[in-house]
């Protein structure tokens, strides 16, 4: 079967007149129907881009250069405007991270599961407002109807954010794309918030892509997990494997920063790349503390399969891990690591 | 003789226009030297302002801060400006709390300009060369403008600007929440170093648990304005007594999918600071309430183990 | 952040131009040798339609307009600059002072508002005539209508400079109040004055303009903008256009170009979006 949403070599540009940022280079991933799966990535590392790539939001000077994204086997890359919309909401639900900047500050929340709703068909206010109030109701708000009646500033952050959750899957989309859903949310509403919208994706049979910075909520909330750096997916796979097992470098730098009592941080040297042209090589060369021979500078590695359904945009494999894909020249990289750990102990300015 | 003593602190904000907001209401810590003491609470607990009434940048309404044998509740304000080389601050926002039109060197040599006025220009510019290589900023950032940094950058800058003096005290209100994981880890070590080479002592605001359970050696939990818990990083972390500390634990997420969350979902909202509630200001969403006490009586802070206190009648089981 | 990269180029192109404008109109006054003697009538040549020799016409003394028009720039420029620069030597401490907390920001606005119940422009008018005719005088008439803007402008600015982070910070670090004031509120101030200090350049031309067209300040046979204007306002319906019509040009060209530098410098310092 085919999957619900693909992701096939996409490719994002912002082109000025002084200058060219290369944001996406090369995105490839998919989404199976009921699927959840979490897009972690630091700043800069694209994931903006991509997710409005899909959703159709990507403005000017951006613009999707090559590549494609196909969600039920349709491309909408080259879909006009017109059709687009009817994909957003209808095909797609997105979640924004500001939902008082997804929210009309002066219209009353019903009026606008309206307009969310006869954008994409006829249905009169009685059956609009009994869907509405089921939505709310799922997004576990107490008193439906006396939001429904009330306008966006009369809400906390965790109601709004509930709010939005059920405009964005009131037209039951197949796919929901969160963007940092729970960022600037309390610890207790965060979790009340991505319990929801687990429940919410599981009852409607919704696919999910939950983009955050937040490794916790990928760990505790995705069956699998996409790891960008530099405009690339850089390791792919599920999340208990990837998370436990990382084999890309960045993925292991990445969590060794995860701060835990009794454990010595170790913070990442070097920055990401500016992405003002597309990197020679691969694209986490310059911070790699396994970067093997020449190879690794010359060549972009594409993700390949590291173990079933985990894959890794790695020539070289960390050395203390299987034995298995080890280039011939393990012993070098192995020395390097050494080497490059050994000079670790002041961290880099970043 | 704590660094740092807070006792019995109350602040309420009144603005024009909007219900009196009790930010802080009765709250009692101390600081020793050399420790880092952590503030943990969800918004509306009152933290930030806790921090800055520590500071004296805020006059609590009720209650007194000493720090280092100065009460800065009643010190002149002469004297309040010449103790800041001892005590100060490292914001949130690196970027919006260093001066924009100043570079990177004059913003960290401000204190010594203000604190050390007989210092010659070289001297002072020795100073600052020193800090930059101690919070590891490379030297060529000295003529830059703080916007042109990174953001790991721009907190070593207002990291270098708060030990550039050589204070015994810094607040640092959620130093790296606004900062991504990797930098983060970057400016904790460096804090961590700093405080070892320095002696210093933090008090260490933050949202996040697993941040605080990382850096912090005491841990002070708050909500709507109190302390609901407070004790050693062990303590508060692996026997926490208070019903609130423990939803608050076990909603935090670990990065390690083998760690499913625990418990209950904590319901509704955080009361509003404007309408604390009558009782237990946790009544409203405790999964507990198992005394009769709770929706009437606010309940004190009391001892529950060596340096262990907590403010409930629904005392978890140690 | 490529937006703001792309406007940078474009306010300063709008900056570039209005400044240009402003330089040439007093490089010509002051350095390009005009072709005829301004402050010299010309009897034989009276009303005279412009032609190849007087290219602007001249007036009924037999003044050639087009040499006046740009003479005049070489007291009317310089008048409006000194004005505005003695506003803002008063307006700007006055503003930050205003925007403490303290029994001075009280009496300030208080006697701003005051001061400010009265037409300005009548008073400033007023002024000149009582005190005498002088430039002196013309220079404190344009002080007087703009030092009031500059007050309010840099108060607001200064109170929402308060609430931000790096003042705080300055605070935490043990600055004065002094300090925190010239050192971390002033230079923060500088840009929205730098751009007011345009728009009060140009409302001061309008009232040097309207100063010496009612015959106050600078008289004839002085070279103004305003007392061109008037010479020239009994001629328009008889047909002589000419005479008013380009000091007026210049006018409305001058005051343009300044309204096009505060645009820039707002630009320059992201107040304005596009």
């Amino acid at each position: 079967m085919a999957p619900l949403l693909e992701v096939n070599d996409l490719h994002v540009e912002f082109k000025s007149r002084r200058r060219t940022v290369y944001a996406v280079n090369g995105v490839n991933f998919s989404i199976g129907e009921g699927e959840t799966v979490g897009m972690v990535g630091e700043t800069g590392c694209g994931k903006s881009a991509t997710i409005r790539a899909i959703i159709g939001l990507l403005r000017p000077p951006g613009r999707i250069a090559s590549g494609s994204i196909r969600l039920d086997g349709e491309d909408l890359t080259g879909l006009d405007a017109r059709r687009l919309r009817r994909i957003r909401g209808a095909g797609i639900g997105f979640v924004p991270q500001n939902p008082f900047g997804a929210l009309n500050p002066v219209l009353r929340i019903e009026r606008q599961f309206r307009n969310v709703v006869r954008a994409h068909r006829r249905a009169g206010r009685g059956r609009i407002r009994e869907d509405a109030l089921e939505m709310l109701n799922g997004v576990g708000i107490a008193d439906p109807e006396r939001i429904l009646g009330g306008y966006a500033h009369e809400l906390s952050g965790g109601m709004a954010q509930r709010v939005v959750i059920a405009l964005a899957m009131v037209l039951d989309p197949p796919l929901v794309v969160a963007d940092e859903p729970t960022t600037g949310l309390d610890l207790t509403i965060q979790r009340q918030i991505l319990d929801l919208i687990g429940k919410m994706a599981t009852t409607r049979g919704s696919s999910m892509l939950l983009v955050t910075h937040d490794i916790g909520v990928v760990a505790q909330y995705c069956s699998r997990l996409l790891v960008m750096y530099a405009g690339r997916v850089v390791e792919a796979g599920p999340t208990n494997i990837v998370l436990r097992k990382p084999a890309h470098p960045y993925t292991e730098a990445l969590l060794s920063a995860v701060p835990r009592r009794g454990r010595r941080l170790i913070a990442a040297a070097g920055a990401v790349p500016t992405l003002l042209s597309r990197p020679v090589g691969c694209y986490y060369y310059d911070r790699c503390r396994y970067r093997g021979d020449s190879r690794c500078a010359t060549e972009t590695p594409d993700l390949k399969e590291v173990s079933p359904g985990h894959w890794a945009a790695v020539f070289y494999r960390k050395p203390t891990m299987s034995a298995q894909e080890q280039a011939p020249e393990k012993a070098t990289t192995q020395a390097q690591a050494q080497e490059d750990r050994d000079g670790d102990d002041a961290p880099g300015t970043d | 003789m704590p660094l740092v003593r807070i006792d019995g602190v109350r602040k309420t904000f009144t603005r024009r226009g909007a219900p009196p907001a009790h930010a802080v209401n009765g709250v009692s810590l101390s600081i020793s030297e050399g420790e880092t003491l952590a503030l943990i609470g969800e918004s509306g607990s009152g933290k930030s302002t806790l921090g800055r009434i520590a500071l004296g940048l805020v006059r609590p309404d009720e209650g007194e801060v000493v720090v280092d044998g100065l009460n800065l509740s009643s010190a002149p304000r002469k004297d309040l400006q010449r103790a800041r080389r001892n005590m100060t601050i490292v914001f949130q926002e690196p970027l919006q709390s260093l001066s924009p039109l100043m570079s990177v060197g004059q913003i960290i040599a401000e204190p010594l300009v203000i604190h050390d006025r007989n210092l010659a220009a070289e001297q002072r510019k020795e100073r600052v060369m020193d800090v930059m290589r101690r919070v590891i900023l490379d030297p060529d950032l000295y003529d830059r403008r703080p916007r042109e940094l990174s953001g790991g950058q721009q907190q070593r800058v207002g990291v270098a600007r708060a030990v550039i003096t050589s204070p015994k005290f810094i607040v640092l209100d959620e130093p790296t929440s606004s900062l991504d994981l990797s930098v983060q880890a970057g400016i904790l070590e460096l804090l961590g170093k700093l405080q070892e080479d320095l002696g210093l002592a933090y008090l260490f605001i933050s949202h996040d648990t697993a941040t605080v359970d990382y850096f912090a050696d005491r841990v002070a939990v708050m909500y709507l304005g109190q302390v609901m818990e407070l004790g050693s990083r062990s303590d508060v972390f692996d026997n926490p007594r208070h019903p609130y500390t423990a939803t608050l634990l076990s909603s935090a997420l670990s990065a390690d999918p083998r760690e499913k969350p625990v418990g209950e979902t904590l319901m509704g909202d955080i009361p509003s600071p404007s309408d604390l509630p009558e009782g237990c200001f946790f009544y409203s969403r405790c999964p507990l309430r198992s005394d009769p006490r709770c929706a009437w009586e606010n309940p004190p802070l009391r001892e529950v183990g060596a340096g262990h206190f907590a403010a409930t009648f629904c005392e978890l089981p140690g | 952040m490529l937006g703001s990269l792309g406007r940078g180029a474009l306010s300063h192109k709008a900056l570039t131009v209005g400044l240009a404008v402003i330089g040439g109109i007093l490089v010509v006054g002051f350095f390009v040798p005009l072709p005829h003697d301004p402050v010299q009538p010309n009897p034989a040549n009276t009303l005279a339609p412009p032609d190849g020799e007087f290219w602007f016409g001249t007036d009924r003394s037999g003044f050639d307009v087009f040499s006046r028009v740009f003479a005049s720039a070489r007291l009317d420029v310089p008048l409006a600059l000194a004005g505005t620069l003695l506003s803002i030597a008063v307006g700007v401490p006055a503003g930050l002072l205003a925007g403490t907390k303290s029994r001075w920001s009280e009496a300030i606005m208080r006697g701003l508002d005051m001061f400010q119940s009265f037409p300005l422009l009548v008073l400033a008018f007023a002024v000149v005539a009582l005190t005498g005719n002088s430039l002196r005088n013309v220079v404190f008439a344009i002080a007087l209508v703009n030092a009031p803007r500059f007050v309010r402008l840099v108060r607001s600015e200064a109170l929402s400079l308060r609430e931000s982070r790096f003042i705080e910070a300055a605070t935490a670090i043990g600055a004065s109040r002094t300090r925190v004031m010239v050192r971390h509120l002033l230079p923060n101030t500088l840009g929205v004055v730098l751009a007011q200090a345009s728009l009060a350049a140009a409302h001061a031309i309008i009232v040097i303009a309207g100063l010496s067209f009612l015959g106050i300040g600078i008289s004839p046979p002085d070279a103004s903008w305003g007392v061109m204007i008037r010479a020239g306002s009994q001629n328009i319906a008889t047909g002589q256009w000419w005479v008013s019509l380009f000091p007026g040009a210049m006018v409305f060209c001058t005051i343009v170009a300044f309204n096009v530098v505060a645009d820039g410098v707002h630009r320059l310092i992201g107040r304005v979006e596009d």
